[in-house]
């Protein structure tokens, strides 16, 4: 699943009409939208919006190893020699009022220019903007931390379109929308380079089957299973057939049977 | 766009490297670099939910200062040769290659390569012991050392700095084929270079990145005619396959193409790690048959179940080449 979370309605408008993604009526506290591989949540203002919104959007579904989040959305640019409607990989985040700083991976290339961001409790204008500052928003850091508790540095990134120079009193809903517009074919690519780092799975549909069947079958404690799972894997990595259908045929009498059964099947993956 | 970003696309700076002459030497290897401001570089490289393998497509460069620790003792996973006082350094935390089997995956949260700047300081914490004692080292330890060479010096550096010492002696440890860039000094016999060597297909299959095993034998070559002692290091020895054939076969090629009397010694172990390390590792990646033997486990670590049957059986065919005070276990 990739998950997106943007802070406003109009950064969302674009993307959910690109993607045809469908709005999900059961989430009464957040707006979500989605379809079988994305989820976009509209967080609202402000970083504890966004942490929650994150966190709301990474337990609705169970989290897979290719989970990947990104946060999507304007930003004003204390750097004046910023373009207003350029897109920015974000390699830096400030949380303004802690002072913290984190980073989002760079390992992939994105094709985008890059920069760091400080995010601010609120609104800021010129005036507030510290020398050397260069893009400032609302949502980076919340979003960023709530994130990386769940999923790891390399599947969390921040995307940002410069809106105005600090001067943000005229920015209109329609303005937001033909930001976001323009630079939707940039963040597409982006986010189908996401999809990519899908992982394989090292066993084959039928042979997580069998272990399923055997799970079931030996009715195999917790312990067990992952450690069924944990052999079957190393067993198929150096490169040996899974071949476990003779143990599915026999009938088990009682626990203690099961456990003899196991305790083959262990000896055999070994 | 490419997937990946380039090696060292990416340049980390801590607060306060801006003060040691070396890091402009680096920021001038990599002029294109992005380059972000950090805190502390523990910030970045220590932090936890990071992937070890997925950040060895593109490593990033952190720049330190570092600020305790400049000489460890030798760990027991390592021979001391016969050294009393056997020390470690890590002047570079993490290695450009990629090997399997390599422990550092598991020992480290992050990929990514951290150089400390401060280099006078682990010169002088050597001198501190040099004053009570003589002093084995070993300054290719967590990282690949020579592989760095022509991006900063440190080789030749400790290789001056071992000239002037008549109590040291230093270990460096390498698969690289770089021998070129300290090829102008002048050998000296506190200098040991240690080439870690494995079969070419082994080579090939598992150590990504390093410099293939005929590029590292003419390395070997050149060294030892120069007249500099050079260590070969057979290990990790791992049972890949037909293991003994391989290496037996391994052993009689590369002394065909060495002259084994001119080697200084031979360094030889089976594959081993510390147990927290491997399972790390295995929770990391499922790509790598050697790192799923069902290996013997004690307290610590992890190896083959017979192990020392494999070092005799290895230890007799180098034999054939080497004399036995020459190998080490």
């Amino acid at each position: 699943m990739i998950g997106i979370v943007v802070a406003m309605s109009s950064e969302a408008k674009t993307l959910v009409e690109k993607w045809q993604l469908k709005k999900n009526l059961s989430s009464h506290k957040f707006q979500l939208f989605e379809s079988d591989s994305y989820s976009l949540i509209v967080s609202g203002v402000g970083k504890i919006n966004s942490a929650a919104a994150t966190t709301y959007l990474l337990n609705r579904r169970p989290l897979e190893s290719w989970t990947a989040v990104v946060n999507f959305g304007i930003a004003g640019s204390a750097n004046e020699t910023r373009v207003i409607g350029e897109s920015f990989f974000i390699n830096k985040i400030t949380d303004n009022s802690s002072g913290r700083d984190f980073f989002p991976e760079c390992v992939m290339g994105h094709g985008m220019q890059e920069a760091g961001v400080t995010t601010f409790d609120q609104p800021v204008d010129k005036k507030q903007a510290e020398p050397g500052m260069d893009l400032v928003d609302m949502e980076a850091s919340g979003f960023f931390q709530a994130s990386a508790i769940f999923v790891e540095c390399h599947r969390i990134s921040v995307i940002k379109i410069i809106s105005d120079h600090l001067d943000f009193s005229g920015i209109k809903r329609e303005f937001v929308q033909s930001l976001i517009s323009k630079q939707s074919g940039a963040f597409d690519r982006f986010v189908l380079n996401l999809q990519d780092l899908k992982p394989e799975n090292i066993l084959s549909p039928g042979e997580s089957d069998q272990l399923s069947k055997l799970t079931e079958r030996l009715r195999l404690t917790d312990t067990m299973r992952h450690e069924l799972d944990r052999i079957a894997k190393a067993h198929k990595i150096r490169g040996r057939e899974i071949s476990l259908e003779q143990y599915l045929a026999i009938e088990i009498k009682d626990k203690p049977h099961a456990k003899v059964i196991f305790e083959k099947i262990r000896r055999e993956l070994l | 766009m490419n997937f990946f970003n380039t090696h060292f696309s990416h340049v980390y700076l801590e607060q306060g490297v801006e003060n040691y002459p070396d890091t402009p030497l680096l920021l001038n290897r990599f002029p294109k670099a992005e380059k972000i401001a950090i805190k502390d570089y523990k910030h970045i490289f220590n932090r936890p939910s990071q992937d070890f393998q997925f950040q060895k497509n593109s490593i990033k460069l952190i720049l330190a200062v570092k600020k305790e620790n400049f000489l460890y003792e030798g760990s027991n996973q390592t021979p001391s040769f016969g050294h009393a006082h056997f020390y470690y350094n890590s002047v570079i935390l993490n290695c450009v290659y990629n090997c399997d089997y390599c422990y550092l995956q598991g020992m480290y949260n992050s990929a990514n390569i951290v150089m400390f700047v401060n280099s006078q300081e682990f010169f002088d914490a050597v001198d501190e012991k040099l004053n009570n004692h003589p002093v084995y080292l070993c300054i290719s330890y967590d990282t690949d050392l020579l592989a760095f060479e022509n991006i900063l010096p440190h080789c030749s550096r400790w290789i001056e700095f071992a000239r002037t010492r008549p109590g040291l002696t230093i270990e460096i440890r390498t698969k690289s084929a770089n021998y070129k860039s300290i090829g102008e000094l002048k050998p000296h016999d506190g200098v040991i270079l240690a080439w870690s060597l494995s079969p070419a297909p082994i080579a090939e299959k598992y150590e990504k990145g390093a410099a293939p095993i005929h590029s590292r034998i003419n390395s070997i070559t050149n060294a030892v005619s120069a007249g500099w002692r050079v260590r070969l290091c057979f290990d990790p020895v791992l049972k890949v396959g037909d293991w003994e054939k391989t290496y037996s076969e391994f052993f009689r090629s590369t002394f065909e193409s060495l002259d084994a009397s001119k080697v200084f010694d031979i360094s030889l172990g089976a594959f081993r790690m510390n147990r927290d390390y491997l399972s790390r590792i295995r929770a990391m990646r499922e790509d790598s048959d050697i790192l799923y033997y069902p290996f013997s486990i004690d307290d610590q670590s992890v190896g083959y179940e017979d192990a020392a049957e494999m070092m005799k059986f290895c230890k007799s065919e180098i034999e054939k080449y080497v004399s036995s005070e020459k190998v080490n276990l």
